[in-house]
């Protein structure tokens, strides 16, 4: 209410006041005024409802405006003036009459202010933060339940359910107005931070479902809603940043929602042949979103200024925060998985990675493997502390090596074109040189494995027990469950990837060089069983197909064929061999 | 009556000795899926088993008996029946990746592995149910490990879903995670 309409009220109060005062005191008097001025509220505020509140809606619910506009309170005090203006004797006022007189006034100031707060709420900014703060008020209300099989907060149902709405009759605006208020609401909840940032999710993920799934087809939804929620989800994070649980995997998650927005919607106009103009939005926020991300995490982003109240000022600072992170990164074949390498890289070691992987033959997880096994390491120094994480899962190049079975499951299907309008993104270039550097990234200066057996060891344990209850994978997957349901899509143990387990360890034992001798691999490959091999036949003539020209045959080719082809296949990896500088 | 638990120690002994040419395992009892220091042990043992068969797959023989599902009234029964499930599940897999369990379309005759796994029902699925005591034989042919290998009640799980072979579905298609339930 502004210095205008206060004076405009304080002036009719006054009036009000003092016509109440000076007029009869008679009973029939007083029935008439009291009624008089209960009437009148009452059609003004039918009036303003019917156009404020749509009762379908219910967001707000009318219960919630109701309560706003201290309704209820106008309605208990109005009615008890009219009860006791009806018991006023008829010629001669009392105190009686003086009483009704005063609640009757009382009953049209509350009214009055109902009506103007109702008009407030009905339309622009403070509609807005009205509504952001009964989200707010509701996300502290469930922060603070003990029980957490209890049902959600009814104000957070309703919130969820307006939003559904909104999307399944294509609303952008609506859709677009929900969304700011559940931004104003989160930013505004730091002593229920992990709730909001966990609605945040949900409705992010709802939002990425919906528009993949067609429920909404503008572009803006991929291109601009999307990434805007996942900026505000890495601002609550970072400001929240030290507390209980971890941030990481906040932002891990979201990450990797990003990813697999990218590469469904590139499944799906491939095989779909859906309409393109959304995930080509899809594509170009999940992108941007990304980045932004990675410029939150990486402690010294290139060309970017971070202003002193940022709250990633210093970037992610914890290594095992970090991996939790890169891991999430790296999944679906996401935008800008090799840069977050640099970003790991200063992380682990405190100091940065000064070659460009794939180029004069630098390798930044050889460079970080080095920094690691250096001799005298400060013991409380991020290179230290990253060791001592690393080897309770089996050291860095095991770790690394789980990491980069689990990015190899879900690269792209190359067999097939890029659609048309999607080929922005880095990771569909057709380029083979392009696809030998990404592998490159995931390996090492000199093979992981030097004998064919000691590559069978590592798949042993890529595929079996070990690395679910001892590798990277388990250890990830455990921490990311405290997500509960915001997990999706679901997190697959590297254990369930056999394929992708055979081909990384592969490249990891091929010698990187096409003039070395390389028949520690054959003898692997030969040695393999029929299902691990069928299994990374199968996935290696989808990821690698046209990088180098081999003819390949249906998944069920016969052994010596499978192994024939997966042989040729694996000779892609020579094709971005550099000249070391 | 609640079974007495089994004697750890026989089977931690074969996480550091070399393993036999023959092994079988009874481990039927609650604490395989109930009890953290048993569940340590037996995820060791798993491994070294598969690690060694996908090495060495034709220098040992492998039969092992475990539950086909928990009692119905074992305490904290959710968390033991995921346990009890994940681990049941993990080991076809490993049969399947060792070529030890058939699935239409792949080659097996070849395999060199001879492993297997049957599972044993416990009579009216409770506690109470009697069960053959746990155990550690070195000859598959064993007269105390024959009667509970060919129990009636031992069956053999052949239902492998292909899925455990070529990894989860969605990772060949990411978009059909979008019609999974949360």
């Amino acid at each position: 209410m502004n210095k205008r309409h206060a004076a405009a009220a304080s002036v009719s109060t006054a009036v009000l006041a003092v016509g109440v005062l000076v007029g009869p005191r008679t009973g029939s008097g007083s029935l008439t005024v009291t009624l008089g001025l209960f009437a009148a509220i009452l059609t003004a505020l039918t009036i303003v409802l019917t156009f404020t509140v749509d009762t379908n809606a219910r967001w707000p619910s009318l219960r919630a405006v109701a309560s706003e506009g201290l309704l209820e309170v106008w309605f208990g005090v109005s009615i008890t003036s009219v009860g006791l203006a009806a018991f006023v004797p008829q010629d001669d006022g009392n105190a009686l009459a003086d009483g009704s007189m005063a609640l009757a006034l009382w009953g049209a100031v509350l009214g009055t202010y109902g009506i103007v707060r109702v008009l407030q709420i009905s339309s622009g900014a403070a509609r807005r933060a009205y509504l952001a703060k009964q989200l707010r008020d509701a996300v502290w209300h469930e922060h603070r339940k003990t029980d957490s099989a209890q049902a959600p907060h009814d104000t957070i149902g309703i919130y969820l359910d307006a939003f559904e709405r909104g999307l399944d009759s294509n609303d952008v605006p609506a859709v677009r107005e929900r969304v700011a208020e559940l931004l104003d609401a989160a930013s505004d909840a730091q002593d229920a931070a992990e709730t909001a940032i966990q609605l945040e999710l949900t409705v992010l993920e709802t939002l990425v479902r919906s528009l993949l799934r067609g429920r909404t087809d503008a572009s803006v939804i991929g291109a601009g809603v999307i990434p805007e929620i996942a900026a505000s989800v890495t601002r609550h994070v970072g400001a929240r940043a030290g507390t209980a649980a971890s941030p990481a995997i906040y932002l891990g998650q979201t990450s990797r929602l990003l990813a697999w927005m990218s590469s469904a919607a590139y499944a799906l106009a491939l095989r779909d042949g859906a309409e393109t103009r959304s995930l080509r939005g899809a594509m170009a926020g999940a992108s941007k979103a990304r980045r932004e991300i990675l410029v939150a995490v990486d402690p010294d982003p290139p060309g970017r200024y971070i202003p002193d109240d940022d709250p990633w000022k210093h970037g992610m600072t914890d290594p095992v925060e970090a991996v939790l992170w890169w891991w999430a990164f790296c999944e679906f074949n996401g935008a800008h998985d090799g840069s977050a390498f640099y970003a790991v890289a200063e992380i682990l070691t405190g100091e940065k990675f000064y070659g460009t992987f794939g180029w004069g033959n630098r390798f930044v997880l050889s460079a970080i493997d080095d920094r690691l096994e250096a001799p005298d390491l400060p013991a409380d120094g991020p290179a230290a502390k990253s060791k001592r994480f690393f080897d309770t899962v089996g050291g860095f190049k095991f770790a690394t090596l789980e990491l980069f079975a689990t990015s190899l499951a879900t690269w792209r299907d190359r067999r097939f074109p890029v659609p048309d309008g999607l080929e922005q993104n880095w990771s569909y270039w057709q380029d083979p040189q392009r696809l030998a550097r990404r592998a490159r990234l995931y390996c090492l200066r000199e093979p992981q494995f030097a004998t064919a057996e000691e590559a069978l060891h590592a798949v042993a344990r890529l595929t079996g027990p070990w690395s679910q209850h001892s590798g990277l994978s388990g250890f990830v997957t455990a921490r990311y469950a405290a997500l509960g349901s915001n997990v999706l899509p679901a997190m697959v143990p590297v254990a369930h990837r056999p394929g992708a387990c055979v081909l990384a360890t592969a490249l990891r034992l091929a010698p990187l060089d096409e003039h070395s001798p390389d028949g520690e691999l054959a003898d692997f490959l030969t040695a393999l069983p029929n299902r691990l091999l069928a299994a990374a036949h199968a996935l290696a003539t989808e990821v690698f197909a046209d990088a180098v020209e081999v003819v390949t045959t249906d998944p069920l080719a016969s052994r010596d064929r499978q192994l024939t082809e997966l042989w040729d296949l694996l000779r892609f990896v020579h094709l971005d061999a550099q000249i070391a500088s | 009556m609640t079974l007495p638990p089994p004697g750890l120690d026989k089977f931690e002994r074969l996480l550091v000795e070399p393993l036999p040419a023959e092994l079988c395992l009874i481990q039927l009892a609650d604490p395989w899926f109930t009890d953290a220091r048993y569940i340590a042990v037996r995820n060791l043992l798993d491994q070294r088993i598969y690690e060694h068969l996908v090495v060495n797959p034709a220098s040992m023989r492998v039969r092992r008996v475990v539950l086909y599902d928990i009692p119905s009234d074992c305490e904290r029964h959710a968390d033991a029946n995921a346990e009890h499930s994940g681990w049941i599940t993990a080991l076809v897999r490993q049969l399947l990746y060792l070529d030890a369990a058939p699935t239409p379309g792949v080659e097996t005759a070849s395999s060199q592995v001879d492993a297997q796994l049957r599972q044993y029902i416990l009579g009216r699925g409770r506690q109470g149910a009697s069960r053959p005591p746990d155990g550690v034989f070195f000859d598959v042919e064993s007269e105390r490990f024959e009667r509970v290998w060919t129990s009636p009640t031992t069956i053999q799980n052949n239902l492998v879903p292909s899925e455990l072979l070529s990894g989860p579905w969605q990772d060949r298609d990411a978009s059909r995670y979008l019609w999974e339930d949360r």
